[in-house]
């Protein structure tokens, strides 16, 4: 029941009618969460079309360029990339973006975790882009609770695979948030966060 | 007394204006925090041998920590509660001198290492005296 709960965070939190996408069974990434800032291009990685940029008064954030991000291209012209020239590292630009969001926080059963690959298969929508096939890629983070904190409302996650301890993004959902509150360390757990995803890149200069 | 008041309100306007500074620019924002990467390792009870998962988890945790500039790991172990507390304290040092040891092996300078035990402190999951759990037989890996 928690898991189903959790696994909606993301759609029922746009409130009203629920968007065709998630009617459909595909998680929405609300308009609240998307955001616009202004900072400096640090690095590019076009094998997964990723970026971190560098704002100007909150450090730095790595970032997926949606497909919408027509001038991602890095080092490309105005003749490659249609519209604009490609992005460079240095450049200070204007940023649209989704932030992340929780999708599901669970304790890991069996159907927990068929669940959660199953959205990550699927990705999600973005609000706002009816007309784009665009996903907003999912990740899994899974294994056992190391620690939880509810003032970052985050959780840390030891991978059963590597060992490695990782946190997970803050949770920002009500379902995600009840969800928190009953995890211990210990415990088996299995999210899913959103990709935080460009959509829009303007060069300034 | 009133016009007296407002004279010295607009005097202390007029030295402020005149005091002010200059449009400065921003502050520099505050310096990154260091980046830190964590593992943690788990231990069959009473022993303080790497498995093969662990020593696949140290042989990363080694990678990453000779990829980082003048990085310095932090190695904890800790133990359940299963014994004495004085012996988990030196089985939990024995985990955290078998891990630093693979980790010399894997080419991080022992220099760069520091380990502890902490015996039946800071159990992952609180259990009751005499318990044994797997995931509190641990040690932690702490890569900066």
């Amino acid at each position: 029941m928690l898991a189903g709960l959790s696994a909606v965070a993301g759609t029922a939190m746009v409130g009203g009618a629920l968007p065709l996408a998630a009617q459909q069974g595909k998680p929405v990434v609300g308009l609240r969460y998307q955001n616009f800032k202004r900072g400096t291009i640090h690095s590019l990685d076009p094998a997964t079309r990723g970026l971190v940029i560098v704002w100007e008064d909150l450090g730095r954030v790595k970032l997926k360029a949606a497909d919408l991000v027509i001038n991602y291209a890095p080092g490309g012209t105005k003749e490659t990339t249609g519209l604009a020239a490609g992005l460079r590292v240095g450049q200070i630009v204007d940023v649209q973006w989704y932030d992340y969001i929780d999708f599901l926080v669970a304790r890991t059963t069996p159907e927990v975790s068929a669940k959660a690959r199953a959205m990550v298969a699927s990705g999600a929508r973005a609000e706002g882009l009816p007309d784009s096939e665009q996903q907003i890629r999912l990740m899994e983070q899974s294994g056992m609770v190391v620690k939880t904190d509810l003032t970052t409302y985050t959780i840390d996650i030891v991978n059963p695979a590597s060992g490695e301890v990782l946190q997970t993004p803050q949770i920002r959902t009500e379902e995600g948030l009840a969800a928190l509150r009953t995890l211990k360390p210990g415990d088996p757990v299995t999210t899913v966060f959103s990709i935080q995803t460009a959509i829009k890149i303007t060069v300034v200069r | 007394m009133i016009r007296s008041l407002l004279a010295i309100v607009a005097i202390a306007f007029a030295v402020a204006a005149c005091d002010q500074a200059p449009q400065q620019a921003n502050p520099a924002p505050p310096p990154a925090p260091l980046p830190m990467k964590y593992w943690m390792v788990f231990f069959d009870t009473n022993s303080a041998t790497l498995n093969d998962k662990a020593a696949s988890t140290v042989a990363e945790a080694a990678g990453i920590a000779k990829s980082m500039a003048s990085s310095a790991v932090t190695v904890t172990g800790f133990t359940d509660t299963d014994g004495s507390p004085a012996y988990n304290m030196a089985l939990s040092l024995r985990r955290a001198q078998a891990v630093k040891a693979a980790l010399v092996a894997s080419g991080v300078s022992a220099a760069a290492v520091t380990i502890s035990g902490k015996g039946e402190e800071g159990l992952l999951v609180a259990t009751p005296d005499q318990t044994k759990m797997e995931s509190n037989r641990r040690v932690q890996i702490v890569v900066q």
